[in-house]
């Protein structure tokens, strides 16, 4: 019996030493096609986190800002925007989108923007978000935060420095630096976490059109049928 | 085997769907307090050259429920490549939560629980099944 079954083991030995070759060069190609994901992934969040275009600052020019608020104070429809001054889709949805939303809805007074600037990516947003607060005391939150987010730095990486927040603020016209570097406070992220919980926001960039929660591709939309049933 | 692999590559494809969606809706996803989902979608990481990595998942998983159906020696090899593809891709989005985004969202954990199982399986399966015979 025992004879037995060492022949049986024996006559499998082949078997699954040529399986167990198979399994090992099917496991390196995936570590393989797995390691070029990786590499390919990081590179191209660098890439992104590291190319800056010039943002139009002049987007702002004859609006109205006040404390978090962009646009005519009256503007039949409010859009409140949740971001994280770090979130990558926050940066992509200032340079895209919002410029057309702003000279579409909100220069002709019929859209007004308010900014809730939340902190939960890491130190780097929550620095980001004190340092929006101090711009948002001197009226300059929408320039200060379109410039920052085409400058976004690797996330969590400790980029949003002193130096970084006064190269910023020094690019927008009448903000002053120092304030924003030294005059940073939380009292603005402690509001908007407040405004988030309340609106059920679970990621950013979210967006409340009136009272609707609505994703980044659907604001436009959601504007222009606030305005229709004006 | 083959019916616990299907079962468990269709629970991934409803998971990662749900996922899917939640990204391009713009909702929020279901999440436990002991997750949060919140920082994670956000990150950087959720997205793999402006792909949301959910569906990635959602492919992943589709593909292997597709190489589960290939007959022979070629289903069998494939399964297995995607199956340890999937489950090493997950290691890296786990170690991604664990350290970079220092966050966790149930629904990710979910996933890469279900590409350990299948990766396991689909080893199981290669070993276990004979060698052609020439």
């Amino acid at each position: 019996m025992e004879a037995h079954a060492a022949k049986t083991w024996t006559s499998r030995l082949p078997r699954i030493q040529s399986r167990r070759r198979q399994l090992g060069t099917v496991a390196l190609l995936s570590a393989l096609v797995v390691g070029c994901m990786i590499v390919v992934g990081d590179a191209a969040r660098s890439g992104s986190a590291t190319q800056s275009s010039p943002p139009k600052l002049a987007l702002f020019n004859g609006i109205p800002q006040k404390g978090y608020t962009l646009g005519n104070p009256d503007a039949p429809v409010t859009v409140t925007q949740f971001i994280d001054m770090q979130c990558p889709f926050c940066a992509r949805f200032d340079a895209q989108q919002l410029p057309a939303i702003v000279r579409k809805y909100v220069k002709p007074g019929r859209v007004k923007v308010e900014l809730r600037t939340l902190a939960f990516l890491g130190l780097d947003s929550e620095r980001g978000a004190e340092a929006a607060a101090a711009a948002a005391r001197q009226n300059r939150l929408f320039d200060f935060v379109h410039v920052f987010m085409s400058r976004q730095g690797e996330e969590n990486s400790g980029y949003v420095t002193d130096e970084f927040l006064r190269d910023v603020a020094s690019s927008v016209p009448g903000l002053s630096a120092d304030n924003v570097v030294a005059g940073a406070g939380g009292a603005g992220v402690t509001k908007a976490q407040i405004d988030a919980h309340i609106a059920g926001v679970q990621g950013t960039p979210s967006f409340l059109v009136g009272d609707r929660l609505v994703s980044s591709d659907r604001v436009v939309a959601s504007i222009e049928q606030q305005l229709k049933n004006r | 085997m083959t019916r616990a692999m299907r079962a468990l590559a269709l629970a991934g494809v409803a998971v990662s769907a749900y996922l899917t969606y939640v990204h391009y809706a713009g909702v929020a996803p279901i999440c436990t307090t002991l997750s949060d989902c919140k920082r994670v979608q956000s990150s950087s990481y959720a997205e793999f050259l402006g792909v949301p990595v959910a569906l990635l998942g959602a492919l992943g998983y589709a593909g292997i429920l597709g190489a589960l159906q290939l007959p022979g020696e070629r289903g069998l090899l494939a399964t297995a490549l995607l199956a340890f593809t999937g489950f090493g891709y997950s290691l890296y989005l786990t170690y991604l939560e664990a350290f970079e985004i220092k966050a966790a969202c149930q629904w990710c954990v979910v996933s890469a629980l279900l590409m350990a199982a299948l990766a396991a399986l689909a080893a199981r399966r290669v070993l276990k099944t004979p060698l052609p015979t020439a």
